[in-house]
């Protein structure tokens, strides 16, 4: 031990070759697991075998179908489900049109019975009573017509009326005669959203003088309610005021509608003000504004005197588009004095084209007479056929302007329906003096059966035995809205959604997108139609497609394909979601099956299909592909990865072959490059 | 005590064995240092020569340039820095540097005139010795 102690050379050298295996054993382990892994890595590469199998331009994309099952909007689905629908392989879903009669409901009535009161406040007009009972949810409007004849009892600051909805007044309006005993009648309309259950309205009115007698001797209420359509409608108690001659914006009375499908829009504008207001005795005119532009014709009314009640009441019908409308109402002063609006009523309803059957005429030009019994306002005339048992809702409303031959005592109005004239459609008014506004409207309603119908309104003066009998209507609007009921409607409506896949037919890529559908019907007599929603328009449209006659079927199996042309991207959102509808043309009395094999869209592109294979037993990473001829050598950034044994067909709509003879690289992440050539 | 400090510095036995021991120590740990350094310069640099990987993705013999371009990729583990490129064994000029990270890749630019049919040997040479080319028929 000394020893071993004492010789301390040889500890020096254990320790200096212990060091120095440690740095050997560093030195070559680094080297070795360094080499140990760029040989995997290089044993990696080497295994690698990918190939590019097949390269092909392509036209069309992939189709894509339905992923879930079909919305049936108006008919049922009898068998089958959406997956029959996604191949041509003869497997197929069946559906049959439905019964659709338009949802609606109405409650009308009208009477002679004359009522009176001297009461300031609203009373009960026993004769205008409609109890109803919905059985959903429903968009309602309410118009309530009133009025006495010339020679019966009536203040001549007029008379005031109300609609009560459930024991609440919800909507005013007010009017005065020429004098004592004149002829006056008040509308007034009111709508809202009324819950399921029962209901009841209520026509009320009031003495626009407390104490002194008003009456009634005829009125019209009516009631109609409907589940399904758009409505928008406005009552404003606020009071605006103007000078001008020409029409302005009553800035209460605007209402913006978004319509998914083309429909058949009823307006009608109630606007009045109270007795104290500011009012000139030449009174106001009224009128309608759709997207900034008035309609044809205006309405006027004056009242008893200055700061007398005094409303008008205009109607109109049309056809709005698919998309977004704007309506006004208007006003004006019929003598450039200040005119007021205590309240207004302005209400749109808005029916599917295929829910209403509507006729519409307005007219500016001038019809006069002087007989006290009615005669036909040459210019209020509808000529309408009707294919089913409808419900029907006339308005007529005709008034004369400032200055024209106006009877001081006024004019009555009514609706003559086939012939037959209306007596309890009957309104009278009249104005502050000889030749100054006067406007009146008259209400109806009545079933009529299919066929042709003549709608007439008529008008007659209110005193033909004065000095200055003559009455004139120089603008008129006479509307019928008629609803079917018939039980002979059978529909079919469906649509589903499609989603086609931007991420592998790039957006800016495709040049267009199809439609197809291969099916049967086992009903000759009608189109049917394929459309798709328009995400600008928000509706179904077939608008700017290469086919939009529709197509007829066979009763084999038919194709029918559109195409979507240049307008495809608004039919297309930005995630590639399309809704796509089939529909029959219209309702019909027989009820058709159809058959669908095959409804799918795909998108139209110039670009090329790639089928690269995994032929090697590790993943292969592709990183770029080239696409090289003679003259261009052009690479393509990717990032795909195949599995080992797979085959994975890769499609950019962005590149296209160029003419043989050309090369096609892909180069993967290990730096292995597959070589396809096309001769 | 005065005595005892004036003794501990005539007392000169102890201070060689010190003294050659501090030395030895200096030494051994500069050795060492040396060594340590060494393995990992060498190391290194066998690890990089060996992680170098490059492929030429693509040449092309533009006609519309009468250039030469390769496209080059770096799929080892290490930048690449090309030093040289030879056409036919014989240098040819190029945009230098021209290195790629990891994972890069682009285009190496020779300025070179070919002839359409001729046959050409390419040959890219990186900073550490590595050869990557071959032969390329003009079209």
């Amino acid at each position: 031990m000394k020893r071993l102690k004492r010789d301390k050379r040889g500890v020096s050298n254990v320790i200096v070759v212990m060091l120095s295996l440690i740095l050997i054993v560093v030195i070559v382990a680094n080297v070795v697991l360094w080499s140990y892994q760029m040989n995997q890595f290089d044993w990696e590469r080497i295994q690698e075998n990918t190939v590019i199998s097949d390269v092909a331009r392509i036209t069309n994309s992939s189709w894509f179908v339905a992923q879930n099952e079909y919305m049936v909007n108006m008919g049922t689905r009898i068998s089958g489900t959406y997956t029959d629908t996604q191949a041509l392989d003869g497997s197929f879903e069946t559906f049959r049109e439905g019964l659709t009669t338009f949802e609606h409901g109405y409650a009308f009535e009208s009477s002679d019975t004359r009522v009176s009161t001297t009461s300031g406040t609203p009373v009960n007009d026993s004769e205008a009573v409609l109890n109803i009972t919905l059985d959903t949810d429903s968009h309602t409007f309410i118009i309530y017509n009133a009025g006495n004849k010339e020679g019966s009892a009536e203040d001549q600051a007029g008379k005031g009326c109300v609609i009560n909805v459930d024991g609440e007044d919800k909507a005013f309006s007010w009017q005065s005669p020429y004098s004592t005993d004149s002829a006056d009648s008040v509308t007034v309309v009111w709508a809202t959203y009324l819950s399921v259950g029962s209901h009841t309205i209520q026509g009320r009115f009031f003495a626009n003088r407390a104490g002194y007698t008003v009456g009634i001797d005829t009125r019209q209420i009516m009631v109609y309610w409907f589940p399904t359509v758009v409505a928008e409608y406005v009552r404003s108690p606020v009071s605006v005021t103007t000078i001008s001659s020409t029409p302005v914006d009553d800035k209460e009375a605007v209402l913006n509608i978004t319509l998914a499908e083309d429909s058949v829009a009823f307006m009608i504008y109630n606007a009045g003000n109270k007795r104290g207001s500011a009012e000139p005795q030449k009174g106001k005119g009224i009128t309608l504004n759709i997207d900034d532009s008035d309609i044809a014709t205006k309405e006027w009314q004056s009242g008893y005197g200055f700061q007398d009640a005094n409303s008008v009441t205009i109607v109109y019908a049309s056809l709005l588009t698919t998309g977004s409308h704007t309506v006004k109402g208007r006003f004006f002063s019929n003598s450039g004095q200040t005119t007021t609006i205590d309240e207004r009523q302005l209400i749109v309803f808005c029916f599917p084209t295929d829910t209403v059957t509507y006729g519409f005429k307005e007219s500016a030009t001038s019809v006069s007479t002087a007989s006290g019994n009615p005669v036909n306002d040459t210019e209020a005339i509808l000529s309408t056929t009707l294919t089913t048992f409808s419900d029907s809702l006339v308005i007529y409303v005709g008034g004369n302007l400032d200055g024209t031959s106006e009877c001081r005592e006024g004019k009555g109005t009514l609706v003559n329906v086939d012939g037959v004239d209306k007596l309890n459609s009957s309104s009278w008014q009249s104005q502050q003096a000889v030749n100054y506004a006067d406007s009146v409207t008259s209400l109806w309603r009545e079933q009529m059966a299919a066929g042709p119908h003549t709608i007439q309104g008529r008008f007659f003066s209110n005193n033909p035995g004065s000095s200055a009998p003559t009455v004139t209507i120089s603008h008129r609007q006479l509307l019928i809205l008629a609803f079917p009921i018939s039980a002979a409607n059978y529909r079919l409506d469906l649509n589903d959604t499609f989603t086609v896949d931007f991420s592998t037919y790039s957006l800016d890529y495709i040049e267009t997108v199809e439609i197809q559908l291969r099916w049967r019907a086992n009903d000759t007599l009608e189109k049917w139609y394929l459309k798709a929603y328009n995400w600008t328009a928000l509706g179904y449209s077939d608008s700017g497609f290469n086919n939009t006659s529709g197509h007829t079927p066979t009763t084999g199996w038919d194709m029918y394909a559109v195409n979507l042309t240049d307008k495809w991207r608004s039919y297309v959102s930005d995630s590639g979601t399309m809704y796509v509808k089939l529909q029959d043309n219209q309702a019909d009395v027989n009820q058709t099956t159809i058959d669908i094999d095959f409804l799918a869209v795909r998108a139209t592109i110039d670009g090329t299909k790639f089928t690269f294979e995994n032929e090697g037993s590790l993943t292969s990473h592709l990183v770029s592909l080239w696409v090289n001829n003679s003259t261009h050598h052009q690479r393509y950034d990717v990032n795909i990865f195949v599995n080992s044994g797979h085959i994975m067909c890769y499609i950019r709509g962005d590149i296209s072959l160029p003419n043989k003879p050309y090369i096609v690289k892909v180069v993967t992440e290990r730096g292995n490059t597959a070589v396809f050539a096309g001769h | 005590m005065v005595r005892k400090i004036r003794g501990f510095f005539r007392d000169r036995r102890a201070i060689t064995p010190v003294l050659s021991n501090l030395l030895l120590t200096v030494v051994a740990v500069a050795a060492m240092s040396i060594a340590t350094t060494a393995t990992y310069v060498i190391t290194s640099n066998l690890k990089e020569t060996m992680s170098e990987r490059v492929v030429i993705e693509d040449l092309w013999l533009n006609p519309s340039t009468g250039d030469i371009s390769v496209y080059l990729r770096n799929v080892g583990k290490v930048a690449v820095h090309v030093s040289a490129v030879y056409v036919n064994h014989t240098s040819q000029s190029f945009p230098s540097p021209f290195s790629l990270e990891m994972g890069e890749h682009g285009w190496l630019n020779i300025s070179y005139s070919w002839s359409s049919g001729s046959l050409y040997y390419v040959d890219i040479v990186t900073t550490r010795g590595t050869h990557v080319g071959g032969y390329y028929e003009a079209p």
